[in-house]
This record gives C-alpha cells, structure tokens and sequence, in this order.
C-alpha cells in the first residue's frame, strides 16, 4: 500500500500551493496561528491571519447625525471590540478539562476576561492563580464563539482613553470580507436597528416595514441576517435589508419576563421555503450560554457529572439576590422565589472575583430548577476560578 | 432520476459524451499496475484530459507518479463522480466517507495525487479534511499527528511566543523582561 510508507516523511514537504490552500480551509486566528507555528516550510508558505475588520476599529458617533448634538461629544466617536470564547485544555487530546474564558482585546493587545454569560469585566486579583503571561503554545486552544461590541470614546473627557459602555447598545453583528477589505457592521442602538458598512461615513437606519420597529436581537448565522422585536416577532433581511416576517418567536420574550420559561427553538431555513421557527424537542445533551453578545454551546458530556441540558442565560432585568438583599429589597422570605438563594460563605470567596455573577441564570432542563448560578457551584466552576493546571508549565 | 448532472464533463449532451462513457482508457501506476477505467471518468482529471486531447495517451496513460493503491482509490472516486444517475447528496455523501478513514499516510498520497492529476472536485476535498483534522488541537498534537518536528530558528520560537502569550490588561506581565 502507498499509505504507510510514507508515514515519518513527508508532510512538512508538501508542495507550497498545497499547504497555502489547507491553511485556507482553517477559519478562526487560533487555528490559523497555530498552523503557522507547526513547522517552518508550513509558516513560510502562509500569510498571518488577517482580522477583518481590524479591531478596535473607529466608528461614527452618533449614528443619528441628522439630531441636534450636545457639544460635550464633539469629538466622541464609537468603538468595535472583538470578543471571543475560547476553551482552553490541556495539550493533551484525551485531557476532558477545560476552561471557558472570554475574552476582550483592548487596543494594546492585551486581554480582559469577561463573565462569558453577563460579559462583566474580571478583575484579576494578586492572588488569582493565573500565569501574568499565559503561553498558549503549551494548550490545546480553541474559538467557541465571537462577538463584538460598541464602545464610546471622547478624547474630551477627563478619562484619557476610557472606553465606556453604551447602555442601549444590545446587540452587534459583523460581517468581514478580508479578501475584499469589506465589511458590514449591524447594530441595536437606542433600540433600533442601525447598519453601517466599510466606506461610509454614517451610519444609516434599517427600517422595518410594519409593526413594532423596536429590536432586541440581531443575529447572523450562514450569511442570513435575523431580527426580533420586542413584540416577539422575528424577522429576516433580505439582500436589501428588507425584514421579513419569518413569526413569533418563544424564545427572547419569556427569558426577558421571567427567566423561568425557556423554550429552546431555531430557525429552520431551508433553501427555497420560507424560514420559521420550530420548537426544539431534543438537543442532545447540552450546555448552551445564551448571552447579550454571542451565545453558543457545549455539549454536556464534557462537563464531568453533568447529564442533561442547561441553559445558562442573562439578561439586564434578572437579577439573583442573596438572602441579605433579598430582605433588602423588602421580599418575604417565605415567599417561595426562584431568585432568592442563600450561598454559603465558601461559594461567596470563592467567586468573589466572577462579577455579574447574580445575573446568570441556570435553567436544569432534566430537574426543572431555574436559579442563580451560585446555586449551581459545579458548573459555576466552568467559569471561574481559572484552574490550577493553567499554572503547570 | 437524479438532478443535473454538474460535472464538467456532462454538461454537453451529445454524441461524444456519449463516446466517453463507452471508450475505456489504461492507466498505469508507478509500480506497474494497469486500471481500466471510462474515458468520462477519467477526464475529470483535468490532467489525464489533456493527455487524452493530445493523443499522447496511445492507449495506455502512464502515471509515473502515482502508486497503485493511491491509484486505485481515486479511480473508485473517478467512478463515483462520472456514475450516471448519481445525485449531489450522493456524491456528498460518498464524499464524506471517502476520506473519513483515512490514515495520515493515506490522506498524504492522495493529496499529492489529486494535486498531480489536477482533480479539482477531491482536492478541495482532501485539503478541507486536512484542515479539519487540526483544528482545535494543540500544536504538540499536529506535530505528532503530522510526524513533523519543529526546525524554527530560535528567532522565531522567540516571536511565536510572543504571538501566542495572553497577556491581561492590569496584570503586569514583567515576568519575561
């Protein structure tokens, strides 16, 4: 047979066209950087990753120039920040463990790490274990999922290079043609549908063609672009950015009301039919993050212990209150509520770096519980704190 | 019957795509082996069509740089593409479990034979099946998967670990200066 003979040669031998156009089947930077590091014929017969676009990347502010502007945001403008989820593990293909970290890129090239649920910054404390310079050379590293964010910046302000938050922005998606240097940028501001694209100078609205106009997510995924607005209602763009009743959806709405009833649906799409929603019966054994930016999952067997599905969830109006809080707030404490916990003072230490972690939810799809996820300390483990093996090399 | 045949081959409908299927061209391996197979199917090998348009074929087309086991299997992926009747999904399909199984050393010779004989369809398909085969695996695992050993200059060990370091935003990273 021709197979085994060769086996021991020859790979990192292959003909330069061949190796450029396997690089090019490969699509995250990850898996483009490490492709780069395996030999020096593989690096030199490829070009680095390049992301496009390039971020931070400057965008107008505001996106409405056509209203009066107050002229303490002269010189403001928007920024986009690339977010990615990456999993990392140990080198070794059988290790099960892993760490879900996400992460923001700030305009040095350093990392921030965010609750990948609520998106809360991570403050990394002296006594966080976690290499200062993580070399991820030594791990097995890989991109689960990718979202990006606005900005706001003014040179004005007293904060030099302070990057603040946008209340009202809920949503970005962004469409990037690196070949071309094109891409598209989509946004819910002030809730409402705002698009800009490579070339212009401002941005222009989307509009909707009847019923409500105000949107709570955008979404893209095989090219198609997908909306919902707060009536429940979900919509596709056309070529020309024409929405498109596609009917309601149970997802958003019920996880924004109460956070109790979550009913896991997708769009069927496919080619030639119009595109609806169906009701999801099974989906396997997962663990699926539903957050403001970019959701994904993973399945649950890779979790240790963990059968069944869970949906981890946020959102700006649930919020998971310790027993002090709780009585704060002025509830009854017999009053039987889902989002009233009471968590020991270990599960308070250990988490106390994991910001925002009374904004995630936790639905058990095989038990029926709903709650904070410090009431789920074994997945809670998932995000924080980083794991001991990172500090192994 | 099957959708629109998309095969270069097919897409004139006339008395010599009709000739095609029923002429029978030899190839013949580096090692000496002879395979008979379609003139239709052969010539979705841009490679063997140019030889088959230049009548230097006589007959028989030497392959001197394909072994007759990599010979073999891409005569049986020939023979699927050019079947009559034969749908995309199929093909897909076929496709798909052509080179699931394959070994390294297997994936490796075919490539280079797909590449030699300029089959366009399977080289797209072997080189995303390559790729999918390292990703999301650490760089110790493509090495030895692959039998490569690393041959960088310490330069550029030095750059790709700086390529590759996360640094966090707060944290003094004075660990490596």
């Amino acid at each position: 047979m021709g197979g085994s003979r060769r086996i021991g040669a020859a790979w990192s031998d292959l003909p330069q066209e061949i190796v450029e156009k396997i690089a090019n089947c490969l699509d995250t930077e990850t898996d483009v950087l490490r492709f780069r590091a395996i030999c020096s014929s593989w690096r030199s017969a490829t070009t680095p990753f390049k992301r496009f676009p390039p971020t931070p990347l400057k965008l107008p502010f505001p996106v409405n120039p056509g209203k009066p502007l107050n002229p303490r945001h002269k010189d403001a403008y928007y920024i986009l920040i690339e977010r990615t989820v990456y999993r990392v593990q140990l080198p070794e293909i059988t290790e099960p463990r892993f760490w879900l970290v996400k992460t923001e890129r700030s305009s040095d090239g350093k990392l921030r790490i965010l609750n990948p649920v609520s998106d809360h910054q991570i403050k990394i404390l002296p006594q966080t274990q976690l290499p200062k310079l993580l070399n991820t050379l030594d791990f097995r590293i890989s991109e689960v999922c990718k979202g990006y964010t606005l900005r706001y910046m003014n040179p004005a302000k007293s904060k030099k290079n302070h990057e603040y938050k946008l209340g009202k922005s809920k949503k970005v998606i962004v469409s990037g043609d690196a070949k071309n240097d094109e891409y598209f940028i989509m946004a819910i501001l002030n809730n409402e549908l705002w698009s800009i694209k490579s070339g212009d100078e401002n941005w222009t609205m989307v509009r909707w063609k009847w019923g409500y106009s105000d949107c709570i997510d955008v979404a893209s995924h095989n090219g198609e672009i997908y909306g919902i607005d707060v009536a429940g209602c979900s919509w596709v763009f056309d070529s020309m950015f024409e929405p498109r009743n596609i009917g309601r959806s149970m997802y958003k709405v019920p996880v924004r009301k109460a956070g109790a009833m979550i009913k896991i649906s997708r769009i069927d799409n496919q080619r030639g039919k119009w595109p609806r929603w169906v009701e999801v019966k099974t989906v396997g054994h997962q663990i699926i993050f539903v957050g403001e930016d970019c959701s994904f999952s993973v399945p649950a067997e890779e979790f240790e212990g963990c059968k069944g599905t869970r949906v981890f969830y946020t959102n700006r109006h649930v919020c998971f209150l310790t027993e002090e809080r709780y009585r704060d707030a002025g509830y009854d404490k017999t009053d039987p509520h889902d989002y009233y916990f009471v968590p020991s003072d270990d599960v308070k230490l250990k988490f106390r770096e994991l910001h925002g972690h009374n904004m995630i939810g936790v639905r058990d799809f095989a038990t029926g519980k709903t709650g904070s996820v410090l009431m789920f300390t074994e997945y809670a483990d998932i995000f924080w704190p980083p794991p001991s093996w990172l500090t192994r090399t | 019957m099957a959708r629109k045949n998309r095969n270069p081959v097919g897409k004139n409908v006339d008395p010599e795509a009709q000739k095609k299927k029923t002429r029978t061209l030899t190839l013949k391996s580096s090692d000496g082996q002879e395979f008979s197979i379609s003139e239709s199917a052969a010539v979705l090998s841009i490679a063997i069509e140019n030889m088959v348009e230049d009548d230097c074929a006589g007959g028989v087309i030497p392959l001197p740089l394909v072994d007759g086991g990599t010979l073999a299997r891409v005569i049986t992926y020939l023979n699927k593409h050019a079947e009559d009747g034969a749908s995309d999904e199929e093909k897909r399909k076929f496709d798909e479990e052509f080179v699931s199984g394959m070994e390294m050393g297997v994936l490796f010779d075919v490539v280079l034979a797909a590449n030699y004989l300029d089959i366009r369809g399977l080289l797209r398909e072997v080189r995303r099946r390559i790729a999918d085969r390292m990703k999301n695996k650490s760089v110790e695992w493509v090495r030895k998967t692959f039998h490569i050993e690393s041959d960088f200059t310490p330069e550029e060990e030095e750059q790709m670990k700086k390529e590759f370091a996360w640094a966090w935003e707060g944290v003094d990273s004075d660990v490596d200066d």
